[in-house]
């Protein structure tokens, strides 16, 4: 045994470990050698990591949309939307060692034409594709700001997926990652658009509108989820607990028939020591209708803390300038 | 169980032609899998059988964990199994490391074999540097040659795929 091993011998994980010290057209000439080898070259893993060096990570980005809460549906696919809707019917050869047409090898191609090729009219193609694809979704992302909350996730996710795919065409694409952070900053997921600013800005370092918004990412995330000294005012979309903590002293302090509830009378000295003017009714009522509120009695703890979540998405210093004017820190949220 | 009395302490190996090996603890260690088997097989049960690995092999393994005895294992970077990194155009490889590797191609490979069968990544990556340093440049033809491979493509298959990968030479 083992006195007559030779390169087509070795294990799979052994020549792709190989494969990693050369370049791709020295791996094709590899592939040339035998049956063997080429099937061993042609492996979808090899493809894959040679793709996500050269060309960056598709799957990061889409990691961080879902994070931000879209592209839910692609979930459970190890590959892009784009891959997958990659047609498999390339001309396959004949039974045998030839037969191997991995999908990752040919996104690799897809992508190296590209960048070396722009002239190939498939190439041409691509990108006119890509450029209608970008276009729909600043559309999109525009048409989004028109409408209620509820719709406009639904508008930001379709324009989210088309930038995707022209990320996995056009990998240094800049405008669209900046279009992605950007949907990520409109659904308040600062951090994930902090990095997606920072992709774009990877990419060209002079992109102006991805320094703005890296800048107030950055600020919103900080001011949002804290950092060290900074106490977090939400954890994911949900009230940390040190905001937690201090609404509850508060909502204690201002429920002053001790029922667990704020009536309106409560809720009226509270804003009106918040905000530093005396509330109308009709504002009163309108905060009791939108958050928690148990029908006549008035607002909840649940709707006091439903209130400053949204209020802390919007604009974080608000929520850490009212918890002060009550005498607590704005940063460590603790009573002074 | 006092683990510092232990590195002091030798371990049998037999290989699959019975040839055994005394060796330190911490030499045999350097492999993943001899380490396993350590902690799983209790002291003075016996030699610790290395069934795909022939002496011959196992001494030249032996010889570069015996090196790298007291050298912490440092991944190099771009060595993680998870992502590549853009290939250098050119291979480095440590003087003393070149020294040990220059052997014949049939040592090459069966070393290669023992380490990744053994789990010695750092040996492992070393062949595998070699065995690319040995590729680059060459075309299939002094690939076939050098290394004794027969071709078993038949001419139709040959042009179907140089026109499958013609997209990746340089024009």
């Amino acid at each position: 045994m083992a006195t007559n091993v030779s390169l087509p011998h070795l294990d799979q994980g052994v020549i792709q470990n190989i494969c990693r010290y050369l370049t791709v057209p020295e791996i094709l000439t590899l592939a040339r050698v035998n049956k063997t080898l080429y099937i061993y070259c042609h492996q979808d893993s090899l493809w894959q990591k040679l793709t996500q060096a050269a060309f960056g990570n598709t799957q990061w980005v889409i990691g961080f949309l879902r994070e931000a809460g879209l592209c839910k549906s692609a979930e459970d696919s190890e590959l892009t939307p784009a891959l997958q809707s990659l047609s498999l019917a390339t001309s396959i050869p004949e039974e045998g060692a030839t037969s191997v047409v991995p999908r990752w090898k040919q996104a690799y191609e897809r992508r190296w034409r590209v960048q070396n090729r722009p002239q190939d009219p498939t190439v041409v193609q691509s990108m006119q594709l890509a450029q209608t694809r970008f276009e729909r979704a600043e559309q999109r992302i525009e048409a989004s700001y028109e409408k209620p909350a509820d719709q406009q996730l639904a508008f930001l996710e379709e324009a989210a997926r088309e930038l995707v795919e022209v990320v996995d065409i056009l990998s240094d694409h800049a405008p669209s990652y900046y279009l992605l952070a950007l949907v990520c900053y409109l659904l308040h997921a600062f951090k994930q658009a902090s990095k997606l600013a920072e992709m774009c800005l990877a990419l060209d370092p002079d992109f102006e509108l991805a320094i703005q918004l890296l800048s107030e990412s950055r600020d919103k995330s900080v001011g949002v989820y804290g950092t060290e000294g900074v106490a977090p005012l939400l954890t994911g979309r949900r009230i940390s607990d040190a905001l937690k903590n201090a609404l509850t002293v508060l909502f204690q302090r201002y429920d002053r028939d001790r029922d667990g509830v704020w009536n309106i009378r409560e809720l009226r000295e509270f804003v009106l020591l918040t905000n530093g003017t005396n509330p109308s009714l009709a504002m009163l009522q309108q905060l009791c209708a939108t958050f928690s509120s148990q029908p006549t009695k008035g607002l909840t703890f649940d709707g006091l803390c439903e209130f400053f979540v949204q209020q802390s998405l919007q604009d974080h210093e608000e929520t850490r300038q009212d918890l002060a004017k009550h005498g607590f820190d704005e940063n460590t949220l603790t009573l002074k | 169980m006092d683990s510092t009395k232990n590195d002091t302490d030798t371990v049998v190996l037999r290989c699959y032609d019975n040839k055994e090996f005394v060796v330190p603890r911490k030499v045999a260690r350097k492999s993943v899998l001899i380490s396993n088997m350590m902690e799983d097989i209790p002291d003075g049960s016996g030699a610790i059988p290395i069934h795909n690995v022939r002496g011959l092999v196992m001494e030249k393994v032996l010889e570069y964990c015996t090196h790298y005895a007291d050298t912490e294992v440092q991944e190099d970077e771009g060595d993680s199994d998870e992502e590549f990194d853009v290939p250098a155009r050119t291979i480095d490889i440590k003087p003393w490391d070149a020294k040990f590797i220059d052997v014949d191609v049939e040592m090459l490979f069966e070393l290669l074999q023992a380490a990744n069968f053994l789990e010695i990544k750092p040996l492992l990556n070393l062949g595998c540097k070699t065995v690319a340093s040995m590729l680059k440049g060459r075309t299939p033809e002094e690939i076939r040659k050098q290394f004794n491979i027969p071709n078993d493509f038949t001419e139709e298959e040959e042009e179907q795929i140089r026109k499958e990968n013609q997209w990746a030479e340089d024009r």
